[in-house]
C-alpha cells in the first residue's frame, strides 16, 4: 500500500505570483499579474501631484488619459503645440519644476516653497542669458536677467504652495542617486553645472552619490515636508527604469546604474513598508523584467520603449482599478520622448 | 492684352473674399497684372499641397471645398509669376496666449499686475512662432515657396471695432487691449511672424488707414462683408482665363453678406485697400 505524504511548509500554499516560472517566465511581460497590491487605491476623486525623473512624465500623461485629477499649478495656455509646451516644462508635472531626480532635490523644493524665497545665488549664466540653476532646462533659451529668473521663480514657488496643500496623493518617481551640489549651501542640482548653463567650479561644486541611509532619511523628510503642506497626504513611490546617461562615480556606468537603482528600489520599498500612507509601485521591475527580453528599451538601451511605457502604465492603472472606461494606452511609436536634462550628458560621450 | 500680363494667383481663405469683391468691382484699378483667385475656407488653406506644379487638396474637406468654391480638383500653378496668400493665421486669437501668461516686460506687469503667470519672453515668442508655423499660412507658404516665385502674405483683418461689445467671443482680445498690452504683444507677434514667414515672402501689415484705436479695424471697412462665393476657376486650369472673365463670374458669384455679428471679415472697401498694398509690392518685383 502506497501512502502519499503531503508536506506542509511556507511555500506549499503560495500563490502563482510567488513563483518565477509561472509569474515571470510563463507570463507576458506586458501584463504581469498581481505584481502589486496597492495600499490605497487611487480614485478619480483623488487630487494627484506628480514629480520625478524624466520617466515620471509618462505617469502624469497616463493618469490624465485615465481621467484622473492631476493637479497643475502652472497650466499652459491653450492651443499651443505639445512640443513647445514640453520644451518649456508645461504639462510635464504638477508645476513647472522640471525633472526632479533625487529625493533631496524635492525636499529642497518643498522647503523653498515653504519659505517662499528663492536663493539668488542659484542662477546660472550662459552667454548673455540666465537660467534657474534648479531647473536649468526649463527655458532652453534662458531668461533676460537674473532679476527675471528670481521673479519667475518667486511666483513659481507661490503657485506650488496651494497645489501642494490641495493634493491627496503625491506620486514621486525616484531617478538617481548621483548628483552635484553646492559645497556652500548643500543644494543639489538637477544637472552638473556647466552642462546646460553655468560653469563647473571644483571649489564650489562637489559630486555626491546618495547611499541607502541617505535616501531613506530623505524620504522621511520628504514625507514630513508633504505633510506640512497637507497632513495625511499619501506618497506613492516608483523608481525610474531609465539607466544613467553617464556616471561621475569613477565606476563603469552599468554597475553605477545598478547601484543607483538598487539603492533607490530598496529604500523606497523599505520606506513604504514602514508607513501606511506610503506605497511603492514596481515600474522599474516591469521594464527590466527578463521576460521582455529587452524590448521594453528603445534603441540606445536607455529610454523606455513605447511598449514598455504602455506595459507600466496599463499595469499601474489596472492595479488601481482604473482601466475601465478609459481609452487604451497604445504603444504609440510617435509618443513624445520625455524631456530629460540628464540625457544631455550623452553629448560628452567620447 | 490677355496673355501679355504677368499672372498672379491669390490663394486665400474666407478673408480673400473682400479682395475678390474689390477686384471684381474695379479691376482696371490694378492693370499691371492678370489676377486670379482660388479660395477655400478656414484652415483648409493649409491643406493644399504642391505636387508637380499643381496645387492639390490633401484632405477630403479641402477637396470638397476646391470643388465647391472653385469647381476644380486641382490647379496648375506652374505658369503664375507671383502668389498672394490671403489669411491663414489670426492675430486677435493669439490674445489667448498671453491672457494668463506674461513676461516681465508686458506693460500690465510693469504696472504691477500680478495675476498673470510669469514666463520668459522667449517662451511666449516660441508659442507665437509655433502658432504661426502650424497655421494654414505657415503650412502653405513653404509649399508655394518651392515654385521660387515672389510670394506676398496678407493678414486677416484686425477685429472690427464693432466687436468690442462682444466679450463672450473676444474677451481675451479686449482684455489685452484694456490692459495696455496690445502694442507690446503686437510687436512680439510681428517679430514671430517675420521669423517664421519672412524669409519666404513679403509680409504685409494691415493698411494703416484701416485701423482705429490701434488694433481694431474701422467698422466702416467691415460692415457688409460677404461670404466666400463660388467662382469658376476652371479657366485657371485651362490657362485661358482673363481678368474680365473672372470679374464677371465673381460679381455674380460671391456669397451672401455675413451676419451683423460677424466682426472678423472685411468688406470690399477694405479689400481694395489691401489690393493697393499687394499691387504696390508686386509692381516693384
Amino acid at each position: 500500500m502506497h501512502i502519499s505524504v503531503i508536506m506542509l511548509h511556507p511555500y506549499s500554499d503560495l500563490p502563482s505570483n510567488a513563483f518565477w516560472r509561472r509569474a515571470v517566465a510563463e507570463t507576458s511581460a506586458s501584463a504581469p499579474e498581481a505584481i502589486s497590491r496597492p495600499k490605497f487605491p487611487l480614485t478619480r476623486k483623488d487630487r494627484i501631484a506628480t514629480a520625478g525623473s524624466c520617466f515620471a512624465q509618462h505617469m502624469g500623461r497616463a493618469l490624465r488619459a485615465a481621467g484622473l485629477k492631476v493637479l497643475d499649478a502652472e497650466p499652459s495656455p491653450r492651443g499651443i503645440g505639445q512640443a513647445v509646451l514640453q520644451q518649456h516644462g508645461f504639462g510635464l508635472y504638477s508645476g513647472r519644476y522640471g525633472n526632479i531626480y533625487t529625493a533631496r532635490q524635492l525636499i529642497q523644493l518643498l522647503q523653498e516653497v515653504a519659505d517662499g524665497r528663492p536663493d539668488p545665488a542659484q542662477i546660472w549664466r550662459r552667454g548673455d542669458r540666465f537660467h534657474d540653476a534648479l531647473r536649468p532646462g526649463l527655458d532652453p533659451e534662458g531668461l533676460d536677467s537674473p532679476e527675471e529668473v528670481l521673479a519667475i521663480r518667486r511666483q513659481h514657488l507661490s503657485r506650488l504652495a496651494p497645489m501642494l496643500a490641495g493634493a491627496d496623493v503625491f506620486i514621486f518617481t525616484l531617478g538617481l542617486t548621483e548628483a552635484w551640489r553646492c559645497r556652500e549651501t548643500g543644494r543639489v542640482y538637477p544637472t552638473c553645472p556647466g552642462v546646460i548653463a553655468g560653469s563647473f567650479d571644483a571649489a564650489r561644486h562637489e559630486f555626491v552619490n546618495f547611499t541607502y541611509p541617505d535616501v531613506v532619511e530623505d524620504l522621511q523628510k520628504l514625507r514630513d515636508g508633504l505633510h506640512a503642506f497637507k497632513p495625511g497626504m499619501k506618497l506613492l513611490l516608483t523608481v525610474s527604469p531609465v539607466p544613467l546617461t553617464a556616471t561621475a562615480s569613477g565606476n563603469h556606468v552599468l554597475p553605477a546604474t545598478q547601484y543607483s537603482k538598487a539603492t533607490l528600489r530598496a529604500a523606497a520599498g523599505d520606506f513604504a513598508a514602514l508607513h501606511d500612507d506610503v506605497d511603492y509601485f514596481p515600474s522599474y521591475e516591469i521594464v527590466i523584467n527578463p521576460a521582455a527580453r529587452g524590448r521594453f528599451f528603445s534603441d540606445g538601451l536607455r529610454q523606455v520603449s513605447p511598449e514598455g511605457v504602455a506595459a507600466v502604465m496599463q499595469t499601474f492603472l489596472a492595479t488601481h482599478g482604473l482601466s475601465e472606461n478609459m481609452p487604451p494606452l497604445s504603444a504609440d511609436p510617435d509618443m513624445d520622448d520625455p524631456i530629460c536634462e540628464e540625457a544631455m550628458l550623452e553629448a560628452y560621450s567620447p | 492684352m490677355i496673355g501679355d500680363l504677368p499672372r498672379v494667383l491669390f490663394v486665400g481663405n474666407s478673408h480673400s473674399g473682400s479682395l475678390r469683391l474689390a477686384y471684381a468691382a474695379e479691376a482696371d484699378r490694378w492693370p499691371g497684372w492678370d489676377v486670379y483667385f482660388l479660395g477655400v475656407l478656414s484652415d483648409r488653406l493649409g491643406e493644399l499641397d504642391l505636387r508637380d506644379d499643381r496645387l492639390v487638396p490633401m484632405t477630403g474637406a479641402a477637396s470638397r471645398q476646391m470643388q465647391y468654391y472653385n469647381h476644380v480638383n486641382s490647379v496648375d500653378v506652374g505658369g503664375f509669376d507671383a502668389f498672394v496668400i490671403v489669411g491663414g493665421v489670426s492675430w486677435f486669437r493669439t490674445a489667448a496666449i498671453c491672457a494668463e501668461h506674461r513676461s516681465l516686460d508686458f506693460p500690465s506687469v510693469v504696472a504691477g499686475d500680478e495675476t498673470a503667470q510669469l514666463v520668459g519672453g522667449r517662451v511666449l515668442g516660441a508659442m507665437l512662432r509655433g502658432r504661426i508655423a502650424g497655421s494654414a499660412v505657415g503650412q502653405l507658404l513653404p509649399r508655394i515657396e518651392r515654385l521660387q516665385k515672389p510670394v506676398v502674405v496678407v493678414p486677416e483683418p484686425a477685429l472690427s471695432e464693432d466687436g468690442r461689445a462682444d466679450d463672450a467671443r473676444y474677451g481675451a482680445y479686449h482684455a489685452l487691449v484694456q490692459r495696455g498690452d496690445a502694442t507690446h504683444w503686437l510687436d512680439m507677434y510681428r517679430a514671430a511672424r517675420m521669423q517664421v514667414l519672412g524669409d519666404s515672402a513679403t509680409i504685409l501689415d494691415w493698411p494703416e488707414a484701416a485701423l482705429v484705436d490701434g488694433p481694431y479695424t474701422a467698422s466702416s471697412l467691415m460692415r457688409g462683408s460677404r461670404r466666400l462665393g463660388r467662382i469658376d476657376a476652371a479657366a485657371i486650369v485651362a490657362g485661358t482665363s482673363a481678368a474680365r472673365a473672372q470679374r464677371e463670374v465673381a460679381e455674380d458669384g460671391e456669397g451672401p453678406t455675413h451676419p451683423d455679428d460677424d466682426y472678423e471679415h472685411a468688406n470690399a472697401t477694405y479689400g481694395a485697400m489691401v489690393m493697393d498694398q499687394v499691387m504696390s509690392v508686386l509692381s516693384t518685383r
